[in-house]
């Protein structure tokens, strides 16, 4: 990619005035101000008072400015156990994904036989599933209700994932392996001691992917766990979402009043995004990377 | 050797995994039998000490104490203060029959799909908060068959079976003789159960325009008119096209407050004067009472986000000054007073909430009222089928209390000697602390309240006599029912409990969900062009499918 | 001749034994030679035993008549019958017919989207580029619950575009409750979703491009257009038409999270897909597990169909692109 943009115009060029470019340029940033635009209206939503928003929802920037939605929010317990779930989920979660991932991905990258039934074996889960009512017996069964695991066990191995790193692993060249054989190394030590460190970018790549999806997932929250102090961020949203009065009844009358419905919900929406707003662009590499080693070999 | 080291723990790892997924696999396959299973109850009972609860008066009955698990909507904040102690009702209650409640909290939105997935995979708590509407009653039946539930015994309760036998519709929750979820009466019998239907409005708003009625008592004609004047002449200085005429507070609620006073079987089935039935949607005065409510909702009156509305929008904006009318399905006191006055307070200063904000009743076009007679029960509460004897007897003595005389006044009024006593008449004499309008100031929030309250049965007549709350909304609260209850100005339609209970397999199936796609289907018309035939194309397909439900009906509902 | 004659005929059948024979030792060996990777694999499969196969009983619902007290194994067969049930249900239909309208407007109109915008990009200094893209793909790393909040806020009636339309002196639009509108929704929102992040891969493969070429066509006086349609899009077509058959296997689900979390009761009509249908029959009404695994069923197989057809076909564009 970056070959492609170092290309700098001849100088020719550069003299005349360029009207395509200007008119790419132009549409690149209508595109990018679309895609923005929605994210800082809610922000604006979250800072203003009520009476303004009502009296003209379309803003350009905050008539006046009013925080008690973001004092409202703050206040609200639960939000912080939500994050302190999600937290936890996809620390683990994450752990738990890579470890069944990388595992099986080497053995698949191996000749062995019976490697394409297995191959089968996973990908026939792609289509058939048991359905909600198994799925919630099972965690039922191995005891897991209104309990961390029942929202990290269930997300195994991300399919799409696991082809990806067999893929990468089959570029290791056998060379490296052989010798380490001679030296008397086990497939783990193989794996561990040479296969990881050489994959880093790819394995990081995954475990964010991983990430991503740990930290956005709602649906096993709202099966499996009970209590409210266990609900996963998002889950908390789509509640909100759906009732703010799932909030705003369990709060003292002093606040109450002054907050709306659209304010808090666009505070705990912008509360939300902050963390990952901040922390992707550093990581862009890395998905960059993993998006084309992945996609391209497929 | 080292290699040979390692070798060797991969062997062990090898077979300790096999070990490990032969070993869940069996786990697995031995649950699968949800008999054997046991559900989501919080510890088995102490069966080593007090071997029955019948043990000699003398002795403490409630010595064990007994944790029961318990789900309710809005249960965050059951038996919590707003700052987070504990509220010394529930406090009392749990110390009196030595028990603690473990809340599982729902939501009004989730509340009946939630126990509903808890139900049918065995895993509800001990006690479970139902709402089985009469359209859900065949599912009921299904799970009461399945052995969920633990049947009440009436018999060794006297306040339970007191309660029990005032009402109608309760009996219905009875199964071959045996009652298995407890349901919570609503005691509206002196006005007859009807539901009063009608609007809570901005009263300062009428008189601003003139027209306004110091009896509360609209005709068809000066009801429309009344609003004309006040989204023209915008007493509320909102702001062209800012005012909000109508908001139904919920889904279900809309189209009602409009076809029910053209159309009132419109959701539901009719009997002919020849005792056939009849969908509602097939009769004309279906079409006629659609197409009316379509003219309102283009005129304005009617909020243009109502088809999509959601459960705060009606108060949120009623807040915001910008709302004339909010339907009703009663008079609720304690909504009126927290869900209309209060927040409107807060957020304007300068109105007084009470001389700005009533309730209106309205007719139909033919200037008198169609009322529903309604049932005496809401919501029922279900003991698990796996509660031992002695955690079954330990809530049935909970709720027996609660279902009491006493009960009742400690439920609506606290504890007895600290926030109430008798006087020498044996009259109720409040000692809340009093506020400066001479309202009593309960001490306990609502939120904290109603979640253990409810099962021992609703607030009262919706508050009526609750003196919490200002004499001059509970009279015109009183008012309202004496309106709806007065057959020379309302046609009352009763209850027919055969019908509302009726069910059968052909029945259920066709009906499934029936109502829901009714309303849901005139939401989706109401902004649309052209709803005539795309109405009369939906009911002619829609009747062709539950034409079995009208063969059972007349067949078995006589 | 006489002598192989015999040797042929008399051991035809044990040279196929011989044959299968040292097959099967080989196969050991092989085993043998790789004993110790097997143990690795089992972590992952153990994973899938546990939480995809164990479950699969429950598929058999969709052959019986689920009560809740016999549990899943002692409920009674029936046979076709839910199937019966769930094609003579006009909702089925419809709900079949927004699943594939949905998808296939989903995946044509987003097709373009990113390659135009990796060619646009490409033409661009590194600065603004990479800008660009941070802005881009931030809406892909968020859930729909998250977005689907963000949108409707600003898509009510009471919200900034109708605020806009009406200061602007039009009438309010019911983006959220008018069908058509709602899928444009859908697949305006899943562009503006993915398209950045979508792009990222094409710009990958624009960067693998030889450059030579380019500089071949700027001699030639070819002018960007040229350039874009005659070199850029043609090393694009690969990486597209693998994107594409991948979607295709796809096309039964739809969008279950987005639409899930944008719709409501006015756009079912246009809006519920099988998945959202499987929800609401699971949970929002009496226990018919029946019928939402038989839908649930339908889907797997077509699915699994129109995935090994797109297999098939991109096996015959050359056989390193084929997905299993």
């Amino acid at each position: 990619m970056d070959k492609a943009l170092s290309r700098k115009p001849s100088p020719e060029r550069r003299r005349k005035r360029d009207i395509p470019k200007m008119i790419i340029v132009a549409v690149l940033t209508v595109w990018g101000l679309i895609v923005f635009y929605p994210f800082y209206n809610s922000v604006l939503v979250s800072i203003v008072p009520m009476s303004e928003y009502i009296r003209q929802p379309f803003m350009l920037y905050p008539p006046e400015l009013d925080f008690s939605s973001y004092k409202f929010i703050l206040s609200w317990t639960t939000l912080s156990s939500g994050f302190k779930t999600t937290l936890i989920v996809t620390v683990f979660g994450v752990a738990y994904n890579l470890f069944l991932t990388v595992t099986m991905a080497y053995a698949l990258a191996k000749p062995i036989p019976g490697r394409r039934i297995v191959n089968l074996f996973v990908v026939f889960t792609m289509f058939f599933q048991g359905g909600l009512i198994p799925s919630f017996l099972l965690i039922k069964d191995l005891g897991l209700m209104d309990n961390y695991l029942a929202m990290i066990l269930p997300t195994g191995i991300g399919i799409m994932n696991l082809m990806i790193m067999r893929s990468y692993f089959y570029t290791i060249p056998v060379e490296l392996e052989e010798a380490a054989r001679l030296d008397g190394a086990g497939e783990f030590t193989i794996l561990l001691r040479i296969f990881m460190p050489l994959s880093m970018p790819m394995l990081a790549t995954i475990g964010l992917y991983y990430c991503v999806d740990r930290w956005n997932e709602w649906f096993h929250g709202l099966l499996y766990m009970r209590s409210v102090d266990k609900w996963p961020l998002q889950l908390l949203i789509r509640n909100m979402l759906a009732s703010t009065s799932s909030i705003t009844n369990l709060m003292p009358d002093s606040v109450k009043p002054n907050v709306f419905a659209q304010g808090i919900q666009m505070a705990v929406v912008i509360v939300t995004i902050i963390p990952v707003a901040i922390l992707y662009p550093f990581l862009q590499k890395y998905f960059v990377k993993g998006l084309t080693l992945g996609g391209i070999k497929g | 050797m080292k290699a040979n080291g390692k070798r060797g723990i991969q062997k062990l790892l090898t077979v300790l995994l096999a070990v490990g997924v032969l070993a869940s696999v069996i786990a697995a396959c031995s649950g699968k039998n949800s008999d054997s299973n046991a559900s989501g109850s919080s510890e088995t009972p102490k069966g080593s000490a007090s071997t029955s609860a019948s043990a000699s008066p003398e002795e403490n009955p409630y010595k064990e104490k007994i944790k029961f698990t318990i789900s309710s909507v809005n249960a965050e904040k059951a038996g919590l203060n707003e700052d987070g102690s504990p509220s010394a009702n529930l406090q009392w209650l749990q110390e009196k029959f030595n028990i603690e409640f473990e809340w599982w909290p729902l939501t009004w939105g989730n509340y009946i799909d939630q126990t509903r997935v808890w139900l049918n995979s065995d895993s509800a708590p001990d006690i479970t908060m139902l709402d089985v509407a009469a359209s859900r009653y065949s599912e009921y039946l299904d799970w009461v068959e399945a052995g969920l539930f633990r049947p009440y015994d009436l018999d060794k309760y006297p306040n339970l079976s007191e309660v029990y036998n005032k009402m109608i519709i309760g009996k219905k929750y009875e199964v071959n003789g045996k009652l298995y979820a407890w349901p919570s009466i609503v005691d509206m019998s002196q006005y007859d159960f009807v539901q009063a239907n009608g609007y809570f409005y901005r009263k300062d708003w009428a008189q601003a325009v003139g027209l306004y009625q110091e009896d509360e008592f609209y005709t068809w004609d000066e009801w429309w008119t009344l609003m004309d004047a006040v989204m023209k002449q915008d007493p509320g200085k909102n702001g062209p096209g800012k005012t909000i005429g109508i908001i139904a507070p919920s889904d279900w609620q809309f189209p009602k407050f409009i076809t029910g006073a053209i159309s009132p079987y419109l959701l539901t089935f009719k009997q002919q004067e020849d005792k056939t039935w009849v969908w509602g949607p097939t009769l004309p005065e279906s079409l006629e009472a659609i197409k009316k409510t379509k003219e309102l909702y283009d005129k304005g009156y009617i909020w243009r986000d109502q088809p999509l509305v959601k459960p705060e929008d009606y108060k949120n904006n009623f807040a915001a000054n910008l709302v004339f009318a909010v339907t009703g399905s009663n008079v609720g006191v304690n909504g009126w007073t927290n869900d209309f006055i209060k927040p409107l307070e807060a957020a304007n200063p300068g109105i007084k909430g009470e001389e700005a904000v009533s309730w209106a009743t309205v007719t139909g076009p033919n200037n008198r009222l169609t009322v529903w007679q309604a049932g005496d029960t809401w919501s029922q509460t279900a003991m698990n089928h796996n509660l031992s004897d002695e955690k079954a007897e330990r809530w049935q003595a909970v709720l027996d209390f609660l279902a009491s005389d006493d009960g009742y006044n400690f439920r609506t009024f606290g504890i007895q000697g600290v926030d109430w006593d008798y006087d020498a008449n044996g009259k109720v004499q409040h000692k809340w602390k009093q506020d400066e309008n001479g309202n009593f100031v309960s001490p306990y929030p609502s939120s904290s309240t109603w979640p253990w309250s409810r099962p021992g049965g609703n607030w009262d007549g919706f508050a009526l006599l609750n003196p919490s709350f200002p004499e001059s909304i509970r009279s015109k609260a009183i008012q309202a029912y004496e309106y709806v209850s007065d057959p020379s100005k309302a046609d009352i339609i009763p209850m027919n409990a055969d019908f509302a209970f009726f069910t059968s397999e052909k029945y259920a199936q066709a009906t499934a969900g029936l109502e829901t796609a009714i309303y849901q289907k005139i939401a989706e018309l109401i902004p649309s062009a052209n709803i005539e035939s795309q109405w009369t194309a939906w009911v002619e397909q829609k009747a062709k499918e539950i034409q079995p439900a009208i063969d059972e009906l007349n067949a078995n509902v006589k | 001749m006489s002598f192989t004659a015999p040797i042929a005929s008399a051991s035809a059948k044990e040279l196929k034994q011989r044959a299968r024979e040292q097959k099967r030792r080989e196969l050991y060996r092989e085993i043998r030679r790789y004993r110790s990777v097997y143990p690795l694999l089992l972590f992952g499969v153990a994973f899938f035993l546990v939480f995809a196969y164990y479950p699969m009983y429950g598929i058999t619902l969709a052959f019986k008549h689920y009560s809740i007290g016999k549990g899943i194994s002692g409920s009674d067969w029936v046979g076709l019958a839910n199937f019966t049930k769930l094609f003579d249900r006009s909702e089925f239909w419809s709900v079949l017919n927004n699943t594939i309208v949905i998808s296939l407007l989903k995946t044509i109109a987003f097709f373009p989207a990113p390659i135009l915008l990796a060619i646009l990009i490409n033409e661009v200094g590194r600065r603004l580029a990479r800008t660009l893209q941070i802005v881009y793909t931030l809406p892909h790393f968020l859930s729909w619950v998250t977005i689907s909040a963000i949108m409707m806020n600003l898509l009510a009636s009471s919200g900034a575009v109708n605020g806009l339309i009406e200061m602007l002196g039009g009438e309010k639009v019911g983006f959220l409750n008018e069908g058509a509108l709602f899928r444009f929704l859908l697949v305006f929102t899943e562009i503006w979703k993915e398209a950045g992040w979508s792009c990222i891969i094409y710009m990958a493969a624009i960067a693998g491009i030889d450059q030579s070429q380019y500089e071949s066509a700027i001699i030639d006086g070819a002018s960007r257009f040229q350039k874009a349609v005659y070199i850029t899009l043609p090393s694009l077509k690969n990486v597209a038409a693998i994107l594409l058959l991948l979607s295709l296997g796809n096309v039964m689900n739809a969008g279950f999270d987005q639409i899930f979390n944008m719709y409501n009761p006015t756009v079912y009509n246009a809006a519920d897909i099988l998945d959202t249908y499987i929800y609401r029959i699971s949970f929002m009404q009496a226990a018919d597990y029946g019928l939402s695994t038989a839908v649930g069923l339908f889907k797997g197989v077509i699915n699994c169909a129109l995935l090994l057809f797109a297999n098939y076909i991109a096996g015959k564009m050359s056989s390193e692109s084929k997905i299993i």
